[in-house]
This record gives C-alpha cells, structure tokens and sequence, in this order.
C-alpha cells in the first residue's frame, strides 16, 4: 500500500538509495501495489566507496542526485498481493525501481528479489534485471 | 326554440315506426354476454360426417368435452435427497485434487509425521520456481487448505501462502521437523528480527542432496523424482 509520503528503498544502481512517494499514478484513490507506476523524490543517496560525497558525485554511477522527481515501478511490497491460484505473496519491505518516462529502467542492475506480478504488468526489462522473482 | 318540440315528436315518431325494424336486428355478442355461463352446444345431429367438423368453430365440436388438467407432482425435493451439499462437494473436490490422499494425511493435525508450525517445507510448482520456508501457519480448510511459507530471499524476508490442494502445486516436502513443539499455532513472532530464522535455503539445500544420495544417482531432483517421496508419506 504505497502512497504519498511512503518511504521505499531503491533496489537499482541508479544512485538512490531511498525514495519518497509523492503520487500513485492511473489511481485516484487506491494505494499503489507490485506494479504500479509511482512519482517519487530522491531523498537518499547511494554512497558508492570510490567516490568522494563531497565533490560532484554525480558520475557514471549516480544517475540521480538527491532532491530528484522521478517515475518509479513498485517492486516489492509489504501489503500482501493475492496471485491467481489463491496463494499470497508478501515482503519485508516496500522497494522500487526507477524508470523514465518512457518506461525503460535508468538502472543497470537490480540488487535483490521483486514480485512475479510484474509479468502481468509487461516490466519485462526490469524482470530481465533482476536477479530472482517470485 | 319553438320548433324544436315539433321536431322532437317527428323524431319520436319515427323511431316508434322502426322500433319492429330494429327488434329483428341479430343480437350481438357484447362483454356481458361472454359471462353468462357455459355454452350451449349446439343440437347437432349426432352422426354428422367428420368432413363438416373443420366447419365449426372449435368449441362446438362434438368430439371436444372439458379439458382435462394436468396436474404434476411435486420435484423431490433437493434438501431431503441430499442432506449435507458442503461436505459432499468438497469431499468429491478432495478426490478430484488429491487421489491418493497423501497430501491429506500430510496436513492431517493428528499424524505425527505430518506438518507442524515450524518445520521447513520445501515445495515445488508445475509453473514457476519452487519455494522452500518455516511454516508459519496453517489454515485447516478442507480444500482450501493452505500454508504460510517463510524465508529470505536475496536477505529480503518473503512470505508466501500456498494452497495445498492446489493443482499448481507438484510437491511438498518437509526438509526438517522443528526440533520442539512449538506453542503457538501462528508463529508470527518470526517476522520479528530478534526471532527471524533467515533463510533456509542451506537447510533445504542439504536435504535435497541427501534425499538424491537415497534416491541413488541424481545430484538434482528434477520433476518426477520429486513428486515421490511426498507421494510415499
């Protein structure tokens, strides 16, 4: 149940490493679930070791800066989700991928396990990232 | 205003003049007349040739008396040929899901070898990756009967709810007993991190190559040879 001011943390390289949601889009009054598309704002950012975090930052490794407005895909979420064979499915943690407009991931890699009901959703690419799903 | 008496009587004298005229008028049927009992069927000689019969209007046939009406019994009723609907659907459900009943007396509460709260159940699924966790609970519903399943999956905890009968499902397995009883039914207290058992995919590793030691052969069991052994309990 991901909505205005949830705190979800960032599973791709792109360089966040939490993320505020600040819309739910295509949903005028339901929370976002495993595959929805969100708006979030960058509020941490991932600190890789080679880099220095006072200097500019902002490399080949950091696509986003903190302070970013940027579209999202849910990828794990604490609220369970009902499959179609009547089973459930719940996480830990509520985790999202970055994307840009045009849907594409700005990431290259995924860091751990998102939901199988982004097959439905046609995330394809972000399934073909990540390393498990279930 | 003064001719009009003159004309009235014209009038009345006319009419008093047809009055023998319209007497002789064929009576019509109106409303009333459909009310006044039964009809009278007509003194028809009584060895009239059937080729006249298509003559007369339906009702005057001779050969048609009063209707007879049918009347029909009742439909069993379904509540007393079949007293407890539930459990028999279910119960022909249970046979159409589980044949052997294997999978029944794995969930049965009263064996012993069956699943408790707390063992680590590896099962697999005809579609899709095969899923191994703690059982966290068990919901006891005839065919609906499902289990909650528990791990950490890339150290993100995962929980999953599996329908036992469900025709997805190949295998169940239990990969290790829980080593006590545990005293509760639910054993939600394992989302807590002070209580979270981790992943368990070593555990269910380790019992996978023992179980193909036993089986003779196979490193990896791969479809059939897992169905076996949760078809032997």
């Amino acid at each position: 149940m991901i909505q205005l001011k949830t705190m979800l943390n960032c599973i791709d390289n792109s360089g966040a490493a939490i993320v505020e949601c600040v819309a739910v889009m295509r949903k005028k009054k339901q929370a976002a679930r495993i595959g929805d598309r969100i708006i979030v704002v960058v509020q941490k950012q991932r600190s890789f070791g080679a880099e220095s975090p006072g200097s500019s930052s902002l490399g080949i490794t950091n696509k986003v800066r903190r302070g970013d407005i940027r579209h999202a895909v849910v990828v794990r979420a604490k609220k369970e989700i009902q499959r179609k064979d009547g089973g459930l499915i719940r996480f830990d943690d509520n985790a999202c991928v970055l994307i840009n407009k045009t849907g594409d991931p700005i990431g290259t890699r995924l860091t751990s396990v998102v939901g199988a009901e982004l097959r439905d959703r046609q995330w394809s690419k972000i399934l073909s990232l990540a390393p498990l799903h279930v | 205003m003064a001719s009009s008496p003159s004309n009235m009587r014209q009038i009345c004298c006319w009419r008093s003049l047809f009055r023998d005229f319209q007497n002789h008028k064929p009576q019509r049927r109106s409303l009333v007349t459909i009310q006044r009992g039964p009809v009278q069927k007509l003194n028809l000689p009584p060895n009239l040739p059937k080729q006249y019969w298509s003559q007369l209007p339906a009702r005057l046939r001779p050969d048609q008396g009063k209707r007879e009406i049918i009347i029909h019994k009742p439909i069993p009723s379904r509540a007393q040929t079949c007293k407890d609907p539930v459990s028999e659907v279910s119960s022909s459900q249970m046979a159409l899901l589980d044949p052997t009943g294997a999978r029944k007396r794995l969930f049965d509460y009263k064996n012993p070898e069956g699943v408790k709260v707390g063992d680590i159940l590896h099962t697999t699924f005809k579609t899709g990756e095969p899923f191994s966790g703690v059982v966290m609970s068990i919901k006891s519903r005839g065919v609906d009967t499902s289990v909650l399943l528990r791990n950490h999956l890339t150290r993100i905890g995962t929980e999953m709810q599996v329908k036992v009968f469900s025709p997805l499902v190949q295998s169940m397995e239990v990969a290790q007993k829980a080593l006590k009883r545990k005293r509760r039914a639910r054993l939600y207290y394992l989302r807590k991190p002070k209580h979270d058992i981790g992943s368990v995919d070593k555990i269910v590793a380790q019992y996978l190559r023992q179980r193909a030691l036993l089986m003779g052969g196979k490193a990896k069991g791969v479809g059939a040879s897992r169905l076996r052994p949760s078809k032997k309990k």
